[in-house]
C-alpha cells in the first residue's frame, strides 16, 4: 500500500517534471527563433543548430545524459554532443573530419564520436561524465585521473593572469587543451 | 534570511572590468549591509559543487588589494541543497559565462522555495545578436531563457531594458517578473583628483601632446569605435585632435584592429591605451577634451556618467538608454554619422565660452553612488 502511494507519488513528480520541462522547451525554442530571426534581419545566421540548443538546455554541468542525443541524426548528434561535452562548437577541422563519416550507421558514429571525446583532454580535465552512454563504459583511468589533476591549474586565478600575458598563439592552444 | 550569490566569473576573471567591476562593487556593498548573511559562492567544475568564499577576505582583496585572490575560496562546500525557503539566490555576476546553466540550476533552487533574483544587465545578444560574440549569445539564451522563467524579481539599470524585456517576455509568451530599475553607481573614487606624478610618464605625455578625443571601454562591435577614427579622417585630425582608445581589444574586431594598427597616425596621434588601472582611466577621463560615446547598444553606459563625473564634455551618439541616463549632460549626434560627430566638436573647438558652460553645467551632475545602489539592490531582494 505504501509502495504503491510512493510510486504514485513518483509517478506524479515525474508527469509534473516533464510538464514543467514541456512548457520550457517551447519557452526556449521560441527564444532561440527571436535570436534567429534578428541574426537573418542583420544578415548573419546562427552557427549552433536549434536542436542543439535545445538538447543542452537543463544539461547537468557535469554529466553529460547521452541517452538524451540519441535520436538525433548523426550530423545534429555531433554537433549537441560537442557542444555538451567540450562547451564549444566542432571547429572547422574536426566538422570537415565527422563530415566525411555522416554517412555511416548511427550507432557506430554515435560510438566513434563519444569515444574522441571521452578521451579528449577537456573531458579528464574537467571531470565530465559521459553517463547512460550505451556504447561504453567511460574509462576514468590513470591519464584522465592525472590529466584531473589539472583541474586546479585552470581554477587558479594567478595562473590565468600569467597566461594572459603569454603570446597569443600559446594562449590559443592553452585555450584549446584546457578550457 | 540567507543571500546567495555566484560569483564565479569575477573570481575567476583577470581583468576586473564591465559585469565583474559592478558585480566587485555591489558585492561588497551587500557584504557592508548585509554581513555574513551574504553568501558569495565559488563554483568548483571538477567537483561539481560550491564553495563559500570568506566575505573579509573579499573585500580586502577588492576594495584593499590585499591578500591573494584564489585564498578567499574557503573549504567550506554549500551544497544546492542549503539553498531553499528563506534563501535568495541573487544572479548577480555574467552567469551565463561559467559552467551552471541556469535553465539546470534555476528549477532545482525554485522546487526548493528559494527566491529567486537576477541582475539583467541588458539583453543585447537577444535584441543585437549581429553585435556579440557567437558562444556569448548561445549561452545568454539559456541564461535569460531560465530567468524570465524562474526569476521572481529582475534588476535592471534603464527603463530601456525593462521594455526591451517585456517586448521580449511577449514574444516567449512567458509572464515577465517583476522589474526594477535601479542605476548604477559611478562614484569609482571621483573626489580624487589624479595628480600626473600618479600615473606612469608614458602615459603623461600622451595626455600631454595635444588636446585629445577619449574612448573607453572593451572595444567591440556594438560600441562602434570606428566611428571616432572615421571622425578623424573626416575633420577631428585637421582641428588638431589626437584620439586615445583605452580598453582591450575585444571579439570580431580584426578588421578594426588592423585599420588602427596600420593607420599612419598610429601611435603618434592615434594611441590605444590596454590595461589601465582605475586611477590611470581617472587621469585619461580628467585630461580628455572629449569623451566620445557611440555606441549602438547599452545597458546602462557606465564610462558615459564616470566621464560625465570626472568633468569629460561627453559626445554621445543619440540612443534612447544614453538619453535615459545622462539626459541633458551630453552633446548628442546622430547615431552612425562621423560628419555630425566631428560638427559637434567643431562647434565647441570654434566656441570656447560655450564649451566652458558645458564645463560648468556637469558639475551640477549627481550620480547613483555605489551605497545607493548596493541599499537599492538589497530592498529588491529583501522583497
Amino acid at each position: 500500500m505504501i509502495a504503491n502511494r510512493v510510486a504514485a507519488l513518483g509517478v506524479f513528480a515525474w508527469r509534473l517534471e516533464k510538464m514543467q520541462m514541456h512548457n520550457s522547451f517551447e519557452v526556449y525554442a521560441r527564444l532561440y527563433d527571436v535570436v534567429s530571426d534578428n541574426l537573418i534581419k542583420n544578415g548573419k545566421c546562427s552557427n549552433y543548430k536549434k536542436t542543439t540548443f535545445l538538447y543542452n538546455i537543463m544539461e547537468h554541468p557535469q554529466e553529460i545524459d547521452v541517452s538524451r542525443y540519441l535520436k538525433l541524426s548523426n550530423e545534429d548528434f555531433l554537433e549537441a554532443i560537442y557542444v555538451a561535452a567540450l562547451k564549444r562548437l566542432p571547429d572547422d577541422r574536426t566538422r570537415g573530419f565527422w563530415a566525411e563519416r555522416f554517412d555511416l550507421p548511427t550507432p557506430q558514429f554515435q560510438q566513434e564520436v563519444l569515444k574522441s571525446i571521452a578521451d579528449s583532454s577537456v573531458v579528464a580535465i574537467n571531470g565530465i561524465h559521459l553517463k547512460n552512454n550505451p556504447y561504453f563504459e567511460q574509462k576514468c583511468g590513470l591519464k584522465y585521473k592525472a590529466l584531473g589533476r589539472l583541474y586546479y591549474l585552470t581554477d587558479k586565478s594567478i595562473l590565468r593572469e600569467l597566461g594572459k600575458k603569454l603570446p597569443a598563439s600559446i594562449q590559443k592552444i592553452i585555450r584549446k587543451v584546457f578550457l | 534570511m540567507q543571500i546567495y550569490i555566484d560569483v564565479s566569473v569575477l573570481t575567476l576573471a583577470t581583468f576586473v572590468t564591465g559585469i565583474q567591476r559592478v558585480t566587485r562593487e555591489i558585492a561588497v556593498r551587500l557584504i557592508q549591509i548585509g554581513g555574513e548573511n551574504i553568501i558569495l559562492l565559488h563554483y568548483n567544475a571538477k567537483e561539481n559543487t560550491y564553495y563559500r568564499i570568506d566575505n573579509k577576505k573579499f573585500c580586502d582583496y577588492y576594495t584593499k588589494k590585499k591578500g591573494i585572490k584564489s585564498r578567499m575560496i574557503t573549504s567550506r562546500r554549500v551544497p544546492l541543497g542549503d539553498i531553499g525557503e528563506d534563501a535568495v539566490f541573487f544572479d548577480l555576476d555574467a552567469a551565463w559565462m561559467g559552467r551552471v546553466k541556469r535553465s539546470y540550476l534555476l528549477p532545482i533552487l525554485k522546487g526548493q522555495g528559494a527566491r529567486i533574483v537576477a541582475h539583467v544587465y541588458d539583453i543585447i545578444s537577444i535584441t543585437h545578436p549581429q553585435y556579440c560574440l557567437e558562444r556569448g549569445v548561445y549561452n545568454f539564451m539559456d541564461f535569460i531563457g531560465a530567468h524570465l522563467q524562474y526569476a521572481d524579481d529582475i534588476i535592471v539599470n534603464a527603463e530601456v531594458t525593462v521594455d526591451e524585456l517585456r517586448k521580449l517576455a511577449i514574444a516567449l509568451k512567458v509572464e515577465l517578473p517583476i522589474c526594477h530599475v535601479v542605476p548604477l553607481g559611478a562614484d569609482f573614487g571621483e573626489k580624487e583628483v589624479v595628480r600626473s606624478d600618479q600615473v606612469p610618464a608614458e602615459l603623461q605625455r600622451i595626455v600631454d601632446d595635444r588636446p585629445y578625443i577619449l574612448m573607453v571601454g572593451t572595444i567591440e562591435p556594438r560600441k562602434n569605435h570606428k566611428l571616432v577614427l572615421d571622425a578623424y579622417k573626416v575633420g577631428l585630425k585637421d582641428l588638431g585632435y589626437n584620439i586615445i582608445f583605452a580598453g582591450n581589444m575585444g571579439w570580431n574586431m580584426e578588421d578594426f584592429a588592423i585599420e588602427l594598427r596600420t593607420h599612419p597616425d598610429y601611435n603618434q596621434r592615434i594611441f590605444h591605451l590596454t590595461g589601465k588601472n582605475d586611477q590611470e582611466i581617472s587621469y585619461l577621463y580628467q585630461h580628455a577634451r572629449f569623451l566620445a560615446f557611440c555606441s549602438y547598444m547599452e545597458g546602462f553606459g557606465l564610462p558615459l556618467i564616470e566621464g560625465i563625473m570626472r568633468g569629460a564634455v561627453v559626445v554621445a551618439a543619440d540612443i534612447p538608454v544614453s538619453r535615459e541616463v545622462a539626459g541633458d549632460y551630453c552633446v548628442w549626434f546622430p547615431q552612425d554619422n562621423a560628419q555630425a560627430l566631428c560638427d559637434a566638436v567643431l562647434y565647441y573647438h570654434k566656441n570656447e565660452d560655450e564649451y566652458l558652460k558645458r564645463k560648468e553645467i556637469l558639475k551640477e551632475f549627481r550620480c547613483t553612488t555605489w551605497e545607493q545602489c548596493g541599499e537599492l539592490v538589497r530592498k529588491v531582494i529583501m522583497g
